[in-house]
């Protein structure tokens, strides 16, 4: 009797056991399938805006800066249409530069960044604040040319670059005006609400560069800085024969770990910001990514820098032109285009077959948890009859 | 307001105010002693400030200069054709250079002075620039110590030659061939911004470079840096060079330390520096061996002397030639005109400088010293208010007359000089008289009785003078310490002994009335002890002491490191006007001149003897 | 006793002291209480007016509550009731109430969200008469079905690539057992409108996204582009292979207007050389062929040196015919493609093709299966449906759902002006904005009643106006927010010139007040 008493409890226990385990393992998948759905970004389209902001001949670094950015997310796949590239001065053509009609962003000289096929979009004395906020929010005239605007939607994942000299809360502009911590956040929120992004990865490299992403309060964007409030960035090597200095330390970091990097990366975020340790960077820089809802360590750094633009091919739904010039001369419109076949009425019909199926058969909603639920009551309730009977 | 009330009180029941009075002269002299101390302090650690590059886009030494081995066989061979034609005069040897540089492309012209030789230079146009700026490298067929400066010509051709073949260019470079840094230079850089054709724009920087020998090899530099007028260089070409130097790792010298003190810093070699600094500066333009720098003075024209020291040690000429270089793509990567840093500054040693905001109280402080003590003229002897306006008429009658006298002196006298053939003598001439002038002053201003009564001023009526006089030098100072430190200090201090005199005079007539008057003895040793007698041999040491004409003495015979200092000095002040546009030698005449020769007068012609009326109202 | 006497004489003193400025003040207090109310009436009626008008934002007062509750109730304010004629015999009039509720329940089954938006109003065509703009159903009924394929479906339907009509075919397996109308539904919301119903639902449940279609303008340019890698001469007859686009483009003229340009541009180079391979499908190439491999070919179009760019404001969509240089009869493929052919997702198509040497033009006939494929890439870039097949469908449903997709973001537009606004309070609004905003509003309510009217047409073109003005309301170029500039910071700039003026005033004011009361107080005395 004792014997059969425990056997039961020991049969209702594994029952349970096993149901629980199992609804218990359906959840860690779930979990483990949003995990995974999350590091898929939902963006369509990747754009990216390079701001360098200062002029003169000192600041060669700026502009190879910008540049060398250019290049790595021209080379990871962002196309020219969809990189607004704004260059305050022409260091290339320079009087001063020894190399004219280059741009170097190492003493090595291996790579010219001004090589070729640099769209510059905004160059100049068109590099200005207003220009800029202009950008962002899309507030133009009627005539401004679609190549210069930021034709960013709901699904695009904007990269935004600066680089300058900056002080707190501020990033001088052509050494004539400044651009306020306030007035980007506003600009961001503009865009948000506007759902003009998707997500923003918003980097600067300037002094006192964490103190300009501070303000921001739309959600979605992960900012990181050079250099903390009342702390300089600095450059990281000159080249002596140019005679300047030709790249900043976070900006040299920053690219030195994205040349390793192609399109079908999968390096992380916090790969990136790995690298930036003050031992590397001389200063303390700054990443804030209370505003985005992803892991960084989950996010893709070919979210950002790359594009998911992929060309269709060999995807076409036929006979459109066919179709729509059908009631034109026949002569025009050779048959055998379309790939149709006379049905018994004698009229020509679309491949199309759509046939008819009987779907009485209903889906089964799988409820796991319920069922599991009912299960253990069932088995419960039996186990007790049982013990009942064998009492 | 309560408290302050009580402290009025206290302060007229102790009667603090005629205690106050009588002590003026005591604090004016506290004020003069607080100026200098001022100076002295500013050697101390903490007090200067370390140099550093304030303009951004200077960027010294970050470019690496190609002027190396085969640039050196250049300057070799350019100095070995130099010392063939050294014998020959210099039209001869500029059209010899003129044809080296024209084979390089560069475009060459004359620039005819009326006074001496032409001067040569020529211009390279920056390919890719915008042609509106240019930078200067002079190189005078002479250095200042009177030198072929063969080195230096060759080392300035072959580096044209050398800048010819970069592409790095934004500024013009003009490279002149002047005779000498003094008048011939000076001229050329005043016709270049009025009458010469071939121009290249405006210079923004100048160097002068003196490479006075035939060596490969030097052993450090010096950078001679004042210009005329109180005018320096921007401390950040200073910088830049000095930074260079230090890249190229060669000794870096001003105010010529020498090559054992190169890397002392202690207090004594920068109080020396800053010291010999301000004097060379008060004394810019006037000395004959003049660097050249500052020939471009007054034309916002940052220039420096570069000198090569020493005909051998670690450094050679190619070196040289990389400093002058780095320095021009310095200057060559700014985009506006030297506006950051200092124009006003005083340096302590290559590396340490105090600005003006540091040592412009020292000149202040001097000003506030006169202004008290011309002040305390007219309080302590109770000169009536009543009285200056009755008698301002009288006041400024004389006053007038001695300004006008100067003035005179002032237009009259350079003439002379620069009239004659030989105006060396002639300015000899001109400073014994003026010497001469000096002594009658200290012996009548000794034996004023000598002067006839009726011939007298009375009291208020000199103290008025002195006071007025005094005031003239705070003013002078007032006007010049900001433009002209230097030489508003170093009057200042000379000037100083001025301040003792009305002191010395209202003691004695004290002391006169507590002695028995009128007795006298007639050996000199009771002489000078009877305390009249004294005050008065001081008094007149005072006015001999503090007359420009001493002080030239003084400082052309100790400080001037050239033989016959006192008369080349003189000749300075009196030519250096009209060859240099220096004006020194109108402060010294109208300001110092003129305030000295009102007090002499007063203290001639003054009568300090209490009248016999006066002292009787005092004894009852 | 003189000590009194002084007291007395001092407070005589005192008495005609007063006395005598109290009478020197009289007119002088009155020409300086008038300068005062004077100085004060200048200052309120001009200088604060002025200040104001000067410093103020012009903010205009925007419709807030009307954009507010379409943003929020739009879904109960748009819906689509689509006409459907059956072509059948009267008898099936009784059946028509039966099949419309099979319809009905079939949506609110499949689409629950689109319940209450989105229905089909089914009629009876008795008489079978020809109705060409309307979406017809010819019913057939074939009560014996063929024995020989058992395993073959026996209902089925064909949708005519012409015209909007469906031909069903129902047997008796269907009559029988009565599932005719779930057939007929089957048809409708499986068959026909599917497409429509799902991208109805992703905008419903605000999913935008959409990797191909060009961002939505009502109007675009259309460029064919002739590349020549070469600088052979080559001549194409562009005019008459264009031509065949007219009539889609003058079809859909209610959703967008199209511009069409050609050019030739030569020496149009890659910039990548591509590979060689032998034997790539030797059966059809026989001296093998260069590849561009797919990776490759997001990078085939050479933004930089083809002078692809238009300054238009409006979007592009290009298609380019990519001409090689023959390579010795070597032709440049696509890997894995059949059409050698490939659509860059919002920007256009490209279509390589490989001519023989000697060819020196390119006629109509050649270019007519590019012309298909082109066709097909701009079906996709605009977003047509794949299915079904019928192009007057496709586009029918894409003037209805982008009807739907306009007018929803026109409200997200202004609802996000809105919310702007009300952030962001330093930003100015200017008269224009308010002016889009009215007329964005004016063409939602057109475009409704056009969808009400069951006017897809209109509909969509109003839709567009109201999201274009909507846009030109949100991105009006004055209404940009630069420089933080807070009031205070205002304040403070204008305070140096106010304050001395403002102090003075105010201590004039409080004397003239106390000298009034002091004579008040003298009166009752």
């Amino acid at each position: 009797m004792n014997l059969r008493l425990w056997s039961l409890l020991l049969s209702v226990l594994c029952v349970t056991q096993f149901i629980t385990r199992t609804t218990a393992d359906e959840e860690v998948l779930e979990n483990a399938e949003r995990v995974v759905k999350s590091t898929n970004s939902r963006h369509t389209n990747n754009w990216a805006v390079l701001v360098s902001t200062s002029k003169f001949w000192f600041n060669y670094r700026h502009m190879a800066n910008v540049l060398s950015l250019y290049r790595t997310v021209k080379r990871l796949g962002i196309p020219d249409s969809q990189i607004i590239l704004m260059l305050s001065d022409d260091i290339a053509c320079n009087p001063r530069n020894a190399f004219p009609g280059t741009v170097f962003n190492n003493m090595d000289q291996a790579i010219d960044l001004y090589g070729d096929q640099i769209e510059v979009d905004y160059r100049g004395y068109e590099v200005t604040v207003e220009n800029f906020i202009r950008l962002l929010t899309d507030r133009w005239d009627e005539n401004h040319p679609r190549s210069k605007r930021l034709l960013t939607d709901e699904n695009s994942n904007i990269f935004i670059y600066m680089t300058g000299h900056g002080g707190n809360e501020f990033l001088k502009f052509q050494d004539a005006e400044e651009i306020g911590a306030h007035d980007l956040a506003d600009a961001f929120a503009q865009m948000h609400e506007k759902k003009r992004y998707n997500e923003i990865f918003f980097m600067i490299d300037t002094c006192q560069a964490n103190s300009m992403y501070q303000h921001f309060y739309s959600p979605n964007i992960v900012a990181v800085g050079s250099s903390e409030v009342d702390e300089s960035s600095f450059s990281h090597h000159s080249d002596m024969n140019i005679g300047v200095a030709v790249i900043d330390r976070f900006t040299y970091y920053t690219l030195e770990y994205l040349e390793k990097i192609d399109k079908n990366s999968n390096a992380t975020l916090d790969k990136l910001f790995a690298e930036y340790t003050y031992e590397n960077v001389h200063s303390h820089p700054g990443i804030r990514t209370d505003l985005f809802p992803r892991n960084v360590s989950n996010v893709l750094l070919t979210d950002f820098f790359g594009n998911v633009q992929n060309v269709v091919v060999d995807q076409n739904n036929n006979d459109i032109l066919y179709a729509a010039n059908h009631e034109q001369n026949d002569i025009r419109n050779p048959a055998k285009n379309i790939s149709a076949n006379q049905d018994e009425f004698g009229r020509v019909v679309a491949k199309t077959h759509v046939s008819y199926k009987d779907d009485n058969v209903k889906t089964l909603v799988q409820v796991p948890l319920s069922r599991a639920h009912i299960l253990t009551i069932i088995t419960v309730l039996t186990g007790c009859g049982l013990w009942l009977v064998a009492k | 307001m309560a408290l302050a009330e009580t402290v009025l009180r206290k302060v007229h029941k102790l009667g603090l105010v005629p205690k106050l009075i009588k002590l003026i002269p005591l604090i004016s002299f506290l004020f003069a002693l607080a100026s200098v101390s001022w100076l002295l302090v500013l050697p101390m650690d903490g007090f200067y400030r370390d140099t550093y590059i304030s303009e951004n886009a200077l960027m010294p030494a970050q470019a690496t200069s190609y002027f190396r081995e085969s640039e050196w066989n250049h300057v070799r061979g350019f100095r070995t054709a130099l010392q063939g034609i050294e014998d020959k005069a210099i039209p001869e040897r500029n059209q010899i250079v003129e044809g080296w540089l024209q084979q390089y492309g560069l475009k060459t012209a004359y620039h005819k002075n009326n006074r001496g030789d032409d001067t040569l230079y020529a211009i390279m146009h920056a390919p890719r620039g915008e042609d509106t700026e240019a930078i200067v490298l002079t190189a005078p067929w002479s250095t200042s110590e009177g030198s072929y400066n063969v080195g230096g010509i060759a080392t300035a051709v072959a580096l044209l030659r050398y800048f010819k073949k970069m592409s790095i260019w934004s500024k013009n470079i003009i490279l002149v061939l002047p005779e000498d840094g003094h008048v011939a230079l000076r001229s050329w850089v005043e016709a270049y911004h009025t009458s010469l054709d071939e121009t290249a724009g405006s210079i923004e920087a100048a160097l002068v470079i003196e490479y006075g020998s035939a060596s490969d090899h030097f052993d450090f530099y010096e950078v001679v840096y004042e210009g005329l007028n109180g005018q320096l260089p921007n401390l950040d070409l200073m910088n830049t060079i000095n930074l260079i130097g230090y890249h190229e790792n060669i000794g870096y010298s001003i105010q010529g330390t020498t090559r054992d003190e190169l890397q002392k810093r202690t207090y004594s070699t920068r109080l020396r520096t800053l010291l010999k600094g301000i004097l060379n500066l008060a004394l810019v333009g006037l000395k004959k061996k003049t660097p050249g720098n500052e020939a471009f003075s007054g034309w916002q024209i940052q220039a420096v002397t570069v000198r090569a020291k020493g005909v051998d040690g670690p450094s050679d000429v190619t070196q040289f030639g990389r400093i002058i270089d780095s320095t021009f793509r310095s200057v060559n990567n700014l985009l506006e005109k030297f506006h950051q840093s200092f124009f006003f500054y005083l340096m302590l040693s290559p590396d340490n400088f105090v600005s003006i905001g540091t040592y412009l109280p020292a000149a202040v402080l001097l000003a506030v010293a006169y202004v008290l003590s011309s002040l305390g003229c007219l309080v302590i002897n109770e000169v009536q208010a009543k009285f200056i306006a009755q008698s301002a008429y009288k006041i400024l009658t004389i006053f007038i007359f001695v300004e006008l006298g100067c003035l005179m002196l002032a237009k009259t006298l350079p003439l002379f000089v620069l009239g004659s053939d030989d105006d060396e003598s002639v300015a000899a001439l001109i400073l014994y008289g003026f010497t001469v002038l000096t002594f009658a002053s200290f012996v009548l201003s000794i034996k004023n009785q000598w002067i006839p009564k009726k011939y007298r001023m009375d009291k208020s009526l000199t103290f008025c003078l002195i006071a007025l006089a005094l005031f003239l030098i705070s003013l002078l100072l007032t006007a010049l310490l900001i433009v002209n430190f230097a030489l508003a200090f170093l009057i200042g201090l000379a000037a100083l002994p001025l301040t003792f005199i009305q002191p010395l005079v209202t003691t004695s007539n004290l002391k006169l009335l507590s002695e028995s008057p009128k007795e006298k003895r007639k050996d000199l040793l009771s002489y000078l002890v009877n305390d009249g007698n004294s005050k008065r041999l001081k008094i007149g040491l005072c006015l001999l002491v503090s007359s420009p004409f001493f002080i030239i003495y003084i400082i052309g015979n100790l400080f001037v490191d050239e033989s016959k200092g006192a008369l080349i000095l003189m000749k300075g002040l009196l030519t250096s006007w009209d060859e240099l546009q220096c004006w020194t030698w109108f402060i010294v005449i109208l300001g110092w001149f003129s305030a000295w020769s009102t007090v002499a007068l007063s203290c001639i012609f003054g009568d300090f003897e209490i009248d016999s009326v006066e002292s009787k109202m005092k004894k009852e | 006793m003189s000590e009194e006497k002084n007291v007395k004489n001092s407070q005589t003193e005192r008495n005609v002291n007063t006395k005598q400025v109290s009478k020197e003040r009289e007119d002088i207090k009155v020409i300086r209480q008038i300068i005062l109310f004077l100085i004060l009436g200048i200052v309120c009626m001009l200088g604060y007016p002025l200040f104001e008008q000067t410093t103020r934002i012009y903010r205009a007062e925007l419709p807030t509550h009307e954009i507010e509750t379409n943003f929020k109730e739009f879904n109960e304010r748009i819906y689509y009731q689509v006409p459907v004629f059956l072509n059948a015999p009267s008898a099936w009039k009784e059946y028509m109430p039966r099949i419309q509720s099979a319809v009905d329940s079939k949506i609110g089954e499949r689409y629950p969200n689109l319940k209450d938006i989105w229905s089909l109003e089914l009629h009876l065509n008795e008489r079978n008469a020809t109705l060409e703009d309307n979406y017809t159903l010819e019913v057939e009924y074939l009560p014996h079905p063929d024995s020989e394929y058992e395993d073959y479906p026996l209902e089925s339907f064909f949708v005519s690539p012409y015209s909007k009509a469906t031909k069903i075919r129902i047997t008796d397996h269907a009559a029988i057992s009565k599932k005719s109308e779930d057939f007929i539904a089957h048809v409708l919301i499986d068959g026909i409108f599917s497409e429509e119903l799902d991208s109805l639902t992703r905008l419903v449940q605000d999913i935008y996204s959409d990797e191909i279609t060009v961002p939505y303008s009502s109007k675009y340019n259309v460029v064919f582009s002739l590349m020549v890698e070469s600088g052979k001469k080559l001549s194409w007859d562009f005019k008459d292979s264009i031509d065949l686009f007219s009539p889609i483009f003058s079809r859909l003229s209610p959703f967008a207007n199209f511009s069409v340009s050609t050019q030739t541009q030569y020496y149009s180079n890659l910039k990548f050389a591509p590979d060689f391979r032998p034997d790539y499908n030797k059966k059809v190439w026989k001296n093998g062929a260069y590849v561009i491999s797919e990776a490759e070919l997001s990078t085939f179009v050479n933004y930089g040196d083809w002078n692809l760019f238009s300054h238009d404001i409006h979007p592009t969509i290009n298609f380019i015919i990519y001409v090689p240089d023959s390579y010795d009869d070597k032709p440049l493929i696509i890997e894995n493609s059949q059409t050698n052919s490939f659509l860059i997702p919002r920007w256009g198509g490209v279509y390589i093709y490989n001519k023989k040497a000697n060819v020196e033009e390119l006629t109509e006939q050649e270019l007519l299966p590019l012309m298909e494929i082109f066709s097909s890439h701009l079906a996709q870039l605009l977003g047509l449906p794949k299915n079904p097949v019928s192009p007057m469908i496709k586009m029918d449903i894409l003037f209805r759902t982008s009807t739907y997709r306009n007018l929803k973001q026109a409200m997200e537009n202004l609802d996000a002006l809105v919310k702007l606004t009300n952030s962001l309070k330093e930003i100015s609004i200017p008269k224009k904005t308010k002016d889009y905003v009215t007329k964005s509003l004016e063409y939602f309510e057109l475009s409704l009643n056009e969808l009400q009217k069951g006017d897809f047409g209109l509909a969509v073109e109003y839709s567009s106006r109201s999201f274009e003005s909507s846009n030109k309301a949100f991105f009006e170029k004055e209404m940009v927010q630069q420089a933080y500039f807070p009031s205070e910071h205002r304040l403070a700039v204008f305070l140096p010139l106010l304050g001395p003026v403002f102090s003075i005033m105010l201590l004039g004011l409080i004397k003239y007040i106390q000298e009034n009361k002091k004579a008040s107080k003298e009166k009752a005395d």
